[in-house]
């Protein structure tokens, strides 16, 4: 086992990482901006460096400077955390060069299965079933293949992103004027105005099967998490199991990102996203190839340490558990991302000091924070203050404690989302199960334009 | 800075727990201790008008390229722009240090061949004029 990881990321996964690094006899390195010298992972690591000033490219993103903090602490392994390099199949690589254990898949399967276009074909090739839609860019027979993937269609940027070049087509006869719109609206956004056509999923959830696998062709597939919650694609709740997977869609999921998982010889831990119909069809979207956001969720409902397991797969070892202890869903968890952001402000970052701090606990209650009293929530990165997570037998237990324990957290001096969470936990549709990824801007954002 | 400002902010302290304030503003600064933290703060304090030449990046610093003998001692005078020494990064790559306005080596408060984090004061430098 490592004797030293050097955790390349900030904030509350970076204390997640330092805690599992100190259950396991770790010694745990951390790296800091000018921003962060007052940042809670500095003060619990076993040592820190600074790495450059606040701006992220030049900090946590420039692997020069993290690779030369890991080569002077001496550590062994780097842990990338979320977002930041964590996804960067040419850091992974460069850690290797380097002489550094990337706690992560290999390189190549962050190719492989990372990026979109590569996953899909992956996912075709073992039979995983994705989003209908034409093989590659429409051309001049555009109707014939849109007939082919069938009504409604999206027509998408191949370029694309940020909700450019989107255009939903219900119509055939529609499908002509709204296929140059898009091909225009491409051309103007990012110089590229070549489109594909891909069937639209009506009132589809947003549902993820967290999968991890060894060096030794042991893969295994963890409960669902259903992330339908969303504002403009960004995850808000998170919970598991979902309200609407049977038991029989939950094997046929699992048994999909295991698939995935054992063709694109993965290693460590992933997240395969689906889109779940109405009807129970799910339909693949992407890989995650790193630890998510929401992985308490899943350590809430099983038991199971996934930061834990993590360093442990990139040092080599087996597996430390099979697909039936997996599967095993002891509880029902629900976990709220609380961002430093003003709702009634659209959402704008509200960065700025935290004079008061009121912490929730209790029986089935988790905090994954890096705040305390005093800090100073800087501007510069992700508005991410504080995850909640709860866990009870039931889900409408769980949701009874998740309000509980949101009225418990006060931040004073900054906005949050706390309120904004309770609000959604209260609404009909959030307690009775039925919504859809539209949910939360068609009841709580009706003038946000989508 | 105006005494007015000074009593201001002394004023200020006392209504903290600060044993120590230091404050610099352009080319003027004051410092103020409590009598039992005035030794170190006082000895470690440089005068406002030093100028800190910090490290650029993280790494191993290294008064010159290997096997040319260190030039930066204490009292010479530097121009603008002189580098003064190298960090070293990852192997083969470096980054050089240098001085932003000419002056006077005051301080040197680092060894040759010791790990530096960002941002690291690694000499003092007395700007010119001053």
């Amino acid at each position: 086992m490592f004797k030293k990881i050097l955790i390349a990321n900030r904030g509350e996964i970076a204390v997640r990482v330092i805690r599992a690094c100190r259950e396991m006899g770790i010694k745990a390195v951390a790296v800091y901006s000018e921003a962060d010298r007052e940042s809670m992972h500095v003060r619990l690591a076993d040592e820190a460096y600074c790495i450059g000033p606040a701006p992220a490219k030049q900090s946590y993103l420039n692997s020069e400077a993290l690779l030369t903090a890991a080569r002077l602490s001496g550590a062994e392994a780097v842990h990338p955390g979320y977002g930041f390099l964590s996804e960067n199949a040419d850091f992974a690589e460069t850690c290797v060069k380097n002489g550094f254990v990337f706690i992560g898949p290999p390189a190549s399967a962050i190719r492989k299965l990372g990026y979109k276009s590569a996953g899909k074909a992956l996912a075709r090739e073992t039979g995983v079933p994705v989003v209908p839609g034409t093989q590659g860019l429409v051309d001049e027979h555009f109707m014939k293949e849109a007939q082919a993937v069938g009504f409604p269609v999206m027509v998408k940027a191949a370029s694309g992103g940020g909700g450019k070049g989107l255009r939903l087509v219900r119509d055939p006869k529609d499908l002509e004027e709204q296929l140059k719109l898009a091909q225009s609206e491409a051309k103007a956004a990012f110089g590229d105005g070549s489109v594909y056509i891909e069937k639209f999923i009506e009132r589809p959830r947003h549902v993820e099967i967290q999968i991890a696998s060894d060096n030794f062709g042991n893969a295994v597939a963890f409960p669902e998490r259903d992330c339908t919650v969303q504002r403009r694609h960004q995850k808000l709740i998170e919970e598991s199991p979902s309200p609407k997977v049977t038991p029989e869609i939950r094997a046929k999921m699992q048994e999909a990102a295991r698939k995935l998982a054992l063709a694109a010889k993965y290693s460590n831990v992933g997240t395969v996203e689906f889109l779940l119909d109405p009807d129970g069809n799910f339909y693949f979207i992407e890989v995650n190839t790193r630890l998510q956001v929401e992985h308490p969720v899943t350590e809430s409902v099983t038991g199971l340490d996934l930061v834990n397991t993590q360093i442990r797969l990139a040092a080599g070892e087996k597996l430390p558990f099979d697909q039936a202890r997996a599967s095993e869903i002891h509880f029902h968890s629900i976990e709220h991302r609380i961002n430093a952001e003003d709702p009634d402000n659209n959402f704008s970052p509200s960065p700025g000091k935290i004079s008061e701090l009121v912490l929730p606990g209790g029986c089935g209650v988790r905090l994954d924070t890096h705040l305390y009293a005093g800090y100073t929530v800087p501007s510069f990165y992700d508005s991410l203050i504080a995850k909640l997570i709860v866990f009870s037998s039931d889900r409408d237990h769980a949701i009874k404690r998740s309000l509980r324990a949101l009225s418990e957290l006060e931040t004073s001096g900054i906005k949050t989302t706390r309120d904004f969470h309770k609000k959604v936990l209260s609404h009909k549709d959030f307690l009775s199960g039925n919504f859809d990824t539209s949910f939360v801007e068609k009841y709580f954002l009706p003038n946000s334009g989508r | 800075m105006n005494t007015e400002k000074i009593k201001e902010i002394l004023a200020w302290v006392k209504t903290t727990d600060l044993t120590s304030v230091a404050l610099k503003e352009k080319d003027s600064g004051f410092s103020f201790a409590t009598s039992e933290h005035a030794d170190q703060s006082f000895a470690d304090m440089p005068p406002a008008h030093y100028q800190a030449v910090s490290a650029p990046a993280i790494g191993t610093f290294h008064w010159s390229r290997p096997g040319h003998p260190q030039k930066v001692e204490e009292g010479i005078s530097l121009p603008a722009e002189e580098t003064v020494g190298y960090i070293e990064t990852l192997p083969g790559k470096t980054v050089p240090v240098k001085v932003s306005s000419s002056g006077k080596v005051a301080r040197i408060l680092v060894e040759d061949s010791s790990p530096v984090a960002y941002g690291q004061a690694l000499i003092f430098i007395e700007p010119d004029g001053k």
